[in-house]
């Protein structure tokens, strides 16, 4: 049942973690199901606003994963990486908490309502304001410094130059949290930053079980094997044909190759393949259909 | 309308004109007395003269009444006779001579539709009429020449519609040639597809990427006219003023590009007296829109109704006129506000909301309605080089690809007899069913689309057309699977 409310540093209702940061917010206000194990076992996941699709995939196969095992998944409510952690967490009837930046009812960035909703009615909503109507630069930055304080670990998934979840390390190295982030491709702008944090000695991630390791006694393992079985089943579509059906003088695998190397145009396809244009498109139809690429913004993607 | 005459003996002398006479029918009276005075040095001023436009409840506006009056003057004065089924059409200068005046190819075919078997119109405007067969064209030069007309008509019953002067067809000199463009392959063949089938097309690409340059290259794959194409698309444009008579030996499609500062009735047509606007202009023809997300709004929004249905009817408070503007179009637009999104050399430099509300301005009212979606990349230098070298002997030229065009539409012609429509884009739900059945393969194929890509039924319906067009490229009889597959792809966004 969602209810607003506060706690006070002084009462044992205090999430732990947070009580060790010297400046931590009293009270802390919160509105949804305040249920004090939800602050046991969190992992904040931050990371630039302007979020790629490798990004994404990251949150949505690690932090998946990690949510799925009942770690609470902690961020800002911010577009891009903060949104799209939160959705994750949800989806695989997760845990998460969302850090805003200003009162528990201003909601930043407007169009995200429906994201706020879900989160109050099966996550919790949590600020340093009880109403705050104007948003001003350094309220972001003393939000970082509640999503440092409530996390046992931080995973900075994407980060430009520059960028506010470096912030947010920079906190967690000062609260002695632990400090994580997954490698990227060079010729990103959103890698300086993860590159960086890496030369001063953040854990590399490449899989789900590189963080769960780090929680001793995380609870609800057993979830793990039937949510995963559950959403397999949902995502095929029925009757699914093989692409090679369809796909005329063009080779789906050979497509499909390239494409797990990087993403590419159909225009690029076409070039590196030298097969017809006609052709190329008629291969990316069926491994769209089959779910194994997905197309944003006029490029193919493997997935 | 009818021009009737009535000199009148015991009356008081006068010149009068009535039936609802507009501004410019009213001074017909002071055009055409000075006129005949000028080319005669007469006039009836004795007389009582009545000129009366038939019918009398409808309002005449125009100059180009000025002929008929004067040729009933003149009957009278100088005792000519013109046949029965005549028609009379230009406007007059005070010195005797008839001007050229704006509508004469519309106004003689109108004529001869009429069963007006005689036609004088001004001298000027021969050149514009000529090619009109079975009609007798009187051209006058001046009131004098009337009372010699049986002279002066021109034989041209033996002139032929491709004996159009075509003194300087200069090629344009901004189209270009598809061998001119180095990749691109995806957004070449969907020009042709345009082409083939009429359909709709929206390019995507950063600054500089090519799109403009793509859009004026399907200038030269455009099938020709057809022949009663050609026939509704000389009049909307001598109805302007525009009247080319090139048209019939080249029968070039029209190819309008209106900047996106137009105005509504710019687009539509209208203004105080309705003119054509440059859906009409583009009847039959390419409407291009470039920087289509600069255009405002309300003037996207008009574009829906004229590209279903092909006319337009505009409404004043006189009465209403349907104009046809049956046309394909083409538009160019940025991926977001910047222009760079996607781009690999530079960063997009929009915030996700303004990247979503950009694209939220061109979604809805005329997404679901074109027919393609392409993607246009700026090509890379290195990629130039080594194109050109390697896929050069693959580059058609326009005119190859043109022909392809011809052969598909000529199946399309065969299959439309009697139907009404004359490409596969402007198929009707019914006679999609009708002309694209589908085999249990393609339904499967539609049905798993459907649920991936989230289609609504009028993009179910668009991707059929499409595949009914790849499949008359092909000079196949049924649609198949893999064209289908291809068809999905053009929706994919």
């Amino acid at each position: 049942m969602p209810m607003v409310g506060s706690v006070k540093r002084a009462s044992a209702e205090y999430p732990v973690l947070l009580n060790k940061v010297p400046d931590a917010p009293d009270p802390l206000y919160y509105l949804g199901d305040y249920q004090e194990n939800l602050f046991t076992n969190t992992l904040a996941v931050v990371g630039s606003r302007a979020v790629t699709l490798y990004g994404e995939w990251v949150i949505n196969t690690i932090v998946k994963e990690v949510a799925r095992n009942g770690i609470t998944i902690v961020s800002g409510f911010m577009y891009g990486v903060d949104a799209l952690a939160h959705r994750a967490a949800l989806d695989v009837e997760g845990s998460t908490i969302a850090v805003m930046a200003g009162g528990i009812e201003y909601i930043f960035p407007k169009y995200q309502e429906q994201l706020y909703l879900d989160i109050v009615a099966r996550g919790l909503v949590v600020s340093e304001f009880f109403t705050q109507s104007e948003l001003g630069k350094w309220m972001f930055a003393k939000r970082n410094r509640i999503v440092a304080g409530l996390a046992f670990a931080v995973l900075v998934v994407e980060a430009a130059q520059d960028s506010g979840s470096l912030l947010t390390a920079r906190y967690a190295r000062q609260y002695g949290r632990q400090l994580m982030t997954v490698p990227a491709n060079l010729t990103s702008a959103n890698a300086v930053g993860t590159t960086q944090l890496l030369r001063e000695g953040a854990k590399l991630v490449t899989c789900a079980d590189d963080i769960l390791t780090l929680y001793t006694n995380a609870p609800d393992n057993s979830r793990r094997d039937a949510s995963f079985a559950v959403n397999k089943r949902l995502s095929l579509p029925s009757p699914v044909r093989s692409a090679a059906d369809y796909c005329g003088a063009g080779d789906p695998q050979s497509v499909l190759e390239l494409l797990k190397l990087e993403p590419l145009s159909s225009d690029e396809l076409t070039a590196r393949l030298l097969v017809a244009s006609a052709d190329v498109l008629k291969c990316l139809t069926g491994l769209v259909l089959t779910g194994q690429v997905l197309e944003r913004e006029g490029r193919y993607y493997a997935s | 309308m009818d021009v009737e005459v009535n000199f009148i003996d015991r009356s008081m002398p006068g010149f009068d004109i009535v039936g609802l006479p507009g501004r410019e029918v009213a001074e017909s009276r002071e055009r055409v007395k000075n006129a005949i005075l000028n080319a005669f040095n007469e006039f009836p001023y004795a007389k009582k003269i009545v000129v009366n436009l038939a019918p009398a409840d409808v309002p005449k506006e125009g100059s180009y009444y000025d002929l008929a009056i004067a040729a009933s003057i003149v009957s009278y004065m100088k005792g000519v006779t013109f046949p029965a089924d005549s028609a009379f059409f230009g406007e007059v200068s005070l010195d005797g001579t008839v001007r050229s005046t704006r509508g004469a190819f519309l106004f003689t075919t109108f004529a001869k539709e009429h069963n007006l078997t005689n036609v004088f119109v001004p001298g000027a405007c021969f050149d514009e009429v000529r090619g009109v067969r079975d009609v007798n064209i009187y051209p006058i030069a001046n009131l004098r020449d009337l009372t010699t007309y049986s002279i002066i008509r021109s034989n041209n019953s033996m002139m032929h519609t491709s004996e159009y002067a075509v003194d300087s067809v200069s090629p344009e000199s901004d189209e270009v040639d598809f061998s001119e463009v180095v990749g691109q392959d995806m957004a070449k063949r969907a020009l042709e597809i345009s082409a083939s089938g009429g359909h709709s097309i929206l390019m995507i690409g950063s600054p500089g990427s090519g799109k403009s340059m793509l859009a004026k290259a399907l200038c030269r794959i455009l099938p020709n006219l057809r022949p009663e194409e050609e026939l509704e698309v000389a009049k909307i444009y001598s109805a302007c003023g525009l009247f080319d008579p090139t048209i019939f030996s080249t029968k070039t499609r029209p190819y309008r590009s209106p900047h996106h500062t137009i105005s509504y009735s710019g687009m539509v047509g209208g203004g105080t007296i309705p003119r054509p606007g440059e859906i009409s202009l583009a009847h039959k023809g390419v409407l291009f829109l470039d920087e289509f997300s600069e255009f405002q709004l309300p003037i996207i929004e008009c574009l829906r109704q004229p590209m279903e249905n092909g006319s337009i009817t505009i409404a004043r408070s006189r009465g209403s006129i349907k104009l046809p503007c049956d046309f394909t179009l083409v538009a160019c637009t940025n991926p977001c506000p910047c222009g760079f999104l996607g781009d690999r050399k530079v960063r997009c430099t929009c915030k996700p909301p303004q990247i979503d509300r950009y694209k939220r301005k061109l979604s809805g009212p005329i997404l679901d309605r074109i027919d393609l979606f392409v993607r246009v990349w700026t090509p890379g230098l290195e990629r130039l080089s080594e194109s050109a070298g390697l896929l050069a002997h693959r580059e058609k030229t326009s005119a190859l690809i043109k022909d392809r065009v011809e052969a598909a539409r000529a199946i399309q012609a065969h299959r439309f007899v009697g139907e009404g429509v004359s490409v596969n884009a402007k198929m009707p739900n019914r006679l999609v069913k009708k002309y694209c059945p589908l085999s249990r393969v393609c339904e499967d194929l539609l049905d798993t689309a459907i649920q991936r890509c989230n289609l609504t039924p009028r993009s179910v319906y668009k991707i059929i057309k499409v595949a009914r067009t790849l499949a008359d490229m092909e000079g196949a009889v049924a649609i198949t699977p893999s064209q289908l597959a291809e068809s999905i792809q053009y929706k994919n966004i």
